[in-house]
């Protein structure tokens, strides 16, 4: 079955996240990923397992772009491309001579996305910035807490968010161009990325003059719900429940009969009701008070750390974590994609490449460097 | 190209109403397709909301067009089966067999209309053995292992539960996903013609935050701990192991990241090299990794003196990543996004406006139709699309 991106070259100047993470996901749809790196200036991720998981199944060639000869070649490989992406800091990939303007003089319909933490344009645009600061430059995360708590740190959730837009614009403007045969420029800023998802806690604020409080595990949305402590070591399980149905169920379940008839909503009847539900939930494992809950309709999960996620064996079922042989030789359970196509369509989940490793393909079976010409290139540390 | 794709929308949950937006500032035309009778989910029953939901739900559909069908007689289902012989599209959160709108199903249209793309958001997908599990953005949330490192290291990990993220971010994370899988179908039919059905499971599209996590396990690595104590966390909501921190100021707390050595250097003589940085301790990356907790609360003496604001100006002037902790408020007032003209205004009722989030990408060539028409009353296009009221 051919995948969706099948034909399309992707040049991926980008680094650390959020850039990583979205050609990761062109190249696992199809498209040919030729991420470009050198050791003078390694991706920062390159030591970890991270990096395994940011850079799958792309093409990994290593160009100085600080040399003359080095942009000559990134800029060859422009021209053979259809999407380029870097997230240099503004200003830096058109000094180098590989701006836009520069790269459609031999490639009129390449489409190019640069993404910055604030964007290109605007007082701000030379702000140096990480992901996480940005979660609390946009207030993001003054939306999460415990309420009345102190700032949240925020884990890691700007740079994968990023990371699926950058992928969603990128199929957008390709699809563009096969209708309209225009390329273009995208200017991406990863802070406004964050605040397109903050819509409720916008509109709050203009309406009442009041920020949004965290909610912590309460929803406006529920009848009832929590998260409650389950037999142990820091086990949690959490639940929503979303109808008065639910709610007698519920109290049936944890053996809070005088509540069965009262509202939810009301203070004494939540605290009375959340005792029942805690003693309840602590004689349980997670996963069991998540089955009995589930049997009686109402939403449950566990709390769970990346490492529940990872053994649970539910993901392998749905094919989310593909059996790949990473680049060390070992076997192991890696990321594919969060979709599923009917079709018989076997995403491309490969393992990440190592630095240089597709040097002669890219050098010389895709640019036609000869061997004296490439060997010299090696030699005078352009291709390092 | 969008402005000639026909797009309807089945559902109501935030994930299928996003995508939808998001199609519809690409240029599609978006039509939400109700039922007379149809049971409203708890979650957006309009009895209990509030100002700021119902206009929350004005902002996700604004740009897009509404019917109201009636299945129980013969006209409402030759009302459908025209909309659906003439769409490009479909996104819809209704699970095939739960609902009463199985005319609608992928099995169904499919058979009139083979170029249909058909994107359906399932909360664990539609096969394997939790199916029929029931999510929430809380319950998605905490299972996608997304939960524990939101807070950060607690002091009492047997008291303090994980808590998820606020603003319904899971459903927002899964509409984005369910539009990047879309597009990618979208450009596979303009090159094949062929059609298809696509399946996006919340539960993986949050998973997908965490592959970094993921990795870690992959390669035997253990999942950070919750424990303060284990931790040794930084004075005030630290990131550990990024050399970064959430330092007070005069008017709140600022967020630092001086991680690389020249970075440090220059957060160094910011500070006006006070003698306790010529420490051996502090004089690597390595070394003031280790003891960030005695170094955050070395610096927080600095920063407290300082406002929020004129700290993160003073680092970036020196190119260190460094941003005030800001409220909403803060947002709306910030000249960054305004001189981006990020935000939207969105018309009201009453005369009065909103601003509501625009787009995080600026396009070249490509026009987007990012203002659009008021967010359409139930059947509102009945006439335009149907033929009658």
């Amino acid at each position: 079955m051919r995948l969706p991106l099948d034909g399309i070259r992707v040049l991926d100047l980008s680094w650390i996240i959020a850039g990583p993470t979205a050609t990761r996901l062109l190249a696992i749809m199809g498209a040919e990923v030729v991420k470009i790196g050198s050791s003078r200036r390694p991706d920062p991720s390159y030591s970890g397992p991270a990096f395994h998981s940011y850079n799958q199944s792309k093409h990994y060639a290593s160009v100085n772009i600080a040399s003359e000869q080095g942009v000559e070649i990134v800029r060859t490989l422009a021209s053979l491309s259809d999407v380029v992406i870097e997230n240099f800091a503004t200003g830096v990939i058109e000094r180098r001579g590989l701006g836009y303007q520069e790269l459609r003089k031999s490639n009129p319909s390449i489409i190019m996305i640069s993404s910055s933490g604030v964007g290109h344009t605007g007082p701000k645009k030379d702000h140096v910035a990480y992901g996480s600061l940005l979660q609390h430059y946009t207030g993001w995360n003054s939306q999460s807490g415990y309420p009345g708590g102190t700032p949240i740190k925020g884990g890691l959730w700007a740079d994968p968010w990023v990371g699926m837009e950058l992928a969603m614009v990128i199929a957008t403007c390709l699809n563009y161009r096969a209708s309209s045969g225009k390329g273009q420029y995208v200017d991406f800023s990863m802070a406004e990325a964050l605040v397109g998802s903050m819509t409720m806690s916008v509109i709050h604020q203009q309406i009442t003059g009041q920020p949004l409080l965290p909610q912590g595990n309460e929803d406006y949305f529920d009848l009832h719900s929590g998260v409650y402590p389950c037999e142990g070591d820091d086990r949690w399980v959490s639940l929503s429940v979303r109808s008065l149905e639910q709610w007698r169920s519920l109290c049936d379940l944890v053996g809070a009969l005088e509540f069965k008839s009262e509202n939810p909503k009301n203070t004494l009847s939540k605290r009375g009701a959340n005792n029942f539900i805690s003693n309840w939930t602590r004689q349980h494992s997670d996963l069991e008070a998540t089955e009995a809950l589930q049997s009686l309709g109402i939403a449950s999960a566990p709390s769970w750390n990346v490492y529940h996620v990872y053994q649970d064996d539910f993901l392998k079922e749905s094919n989310y974590l593909v059996e790949t042989e990473t680049n060390d030789g070992e076997t192991r359970f890696m990321p594919g994609v969060p979709w599923w196509f009917d079709d018989g369509l076997t995403p491309n989940v490969k393992a990440a490449p190592k630095l240089g490793r597709d040097n002669r393909l890219i050098f010389r079976d895709l640019l036609g460097i000869e061997d004296k010409e490439y060997l010299g290139l090696v030699k005078s540390k352009v291709l390092e | 190209m969008f402005n000639k794709l026909k797009v309807l929308e089945i559902g109501h949950d935030i994930s299928t109403l996003y995508c939808g937006r998001i199609l519809s500032i690409m240029g599609a035309e978006v039509i939400k397709v109700e039922f007379v009778r149809c049971e409203i989910p708890s979650d957006v029953s309009p009895k209990n909301r509030s100002e700021s939901q119902k206009e929350f739900l004005a902002a996700m559909n604004g740009g897009k067009k509404a019917v109201r069908i009636d299945l129980s007689g013969d006209n409402g289902k030759r009302d459908v089966q025209n909309l659906l012989n003439n769409s490009d599209i479909i996104i819809t959160n209704v699970v095939e067999g739960k609902e009463q709108h199985s005319i609608f199903s992928y099995s169904e249209v499919k058979q009139t209309n083979k170029g249909l793309v058909y994107l359906l958001f399932s909360d664990f997908g539609t096969r394997g053995r939790r199916s029929k599990w029931k999510g929430t953005d809380l319950t998605l949330f905490h299972m996608s292992g997304n939960a524990p490192g939101l807070i950060g290291p607690v002091s009492e990990p047997q008291k303090q539960p994980p808590v998820r993220a606020g603003g319904y971010q899971g459903e927002f994370l899964s509409g984005l996903t369910g539009c990047t899988a879309l597009m990618m179908a979208i450009f596979r039919r303009n090159i094949t013609g062929a059609g298809g059905y696509v399946e996006i499971s919340k539960y993986e599209a949050l998973v997908n935050q965490t592959i970094a996590g993921l990795a870690n396990m992959a390669f035997g690595r253990s999942a950070p701990e919750r424990d303060l104590e284990k931790v040794k966390e930084a004075s005030v909501g630290g990131m550990v192991g990024a050399i970064g921190g959430v330092l007070p100021a005069k008017d709140g707390y600022v967020a630092i990241s001086p991680r690389e050595d020249d970075q440090w250097d220059r957060w160094v003589q910011l500070m006006g090299e006070p003698e306790w940085s010529r420490e051996e301790r502090f004089s690597s990356r390595s070394g003031r990794e280790e003891n960030h907790e005695e170094l955050w609360d070395l610096i927080a003496l600095w920063t407290k003196k300082f406002s929020k604001h004129e700290i993160a100006q003073l680092g970036q002037d020196k190119h260190i990543p460094c941003f005030p902790v800001n409220t909403v408020e803060d947002l709306l007032a910030d000249e960054q996004f305004n001189h981006r003209d990020f935000f939207i205004d969105m018309n009201l009722t009453d005369g009065g406006s909103l601003r509501i989030p625009g787009v995080p990408y600026k396009l070249s060539r490509m026009p987007m139709n990012l203002v659009g028409s008021p967010a359409p009353e139930s059947g509102q296009h009945n006439l335009e699309l149907l033929g009658h009221s």
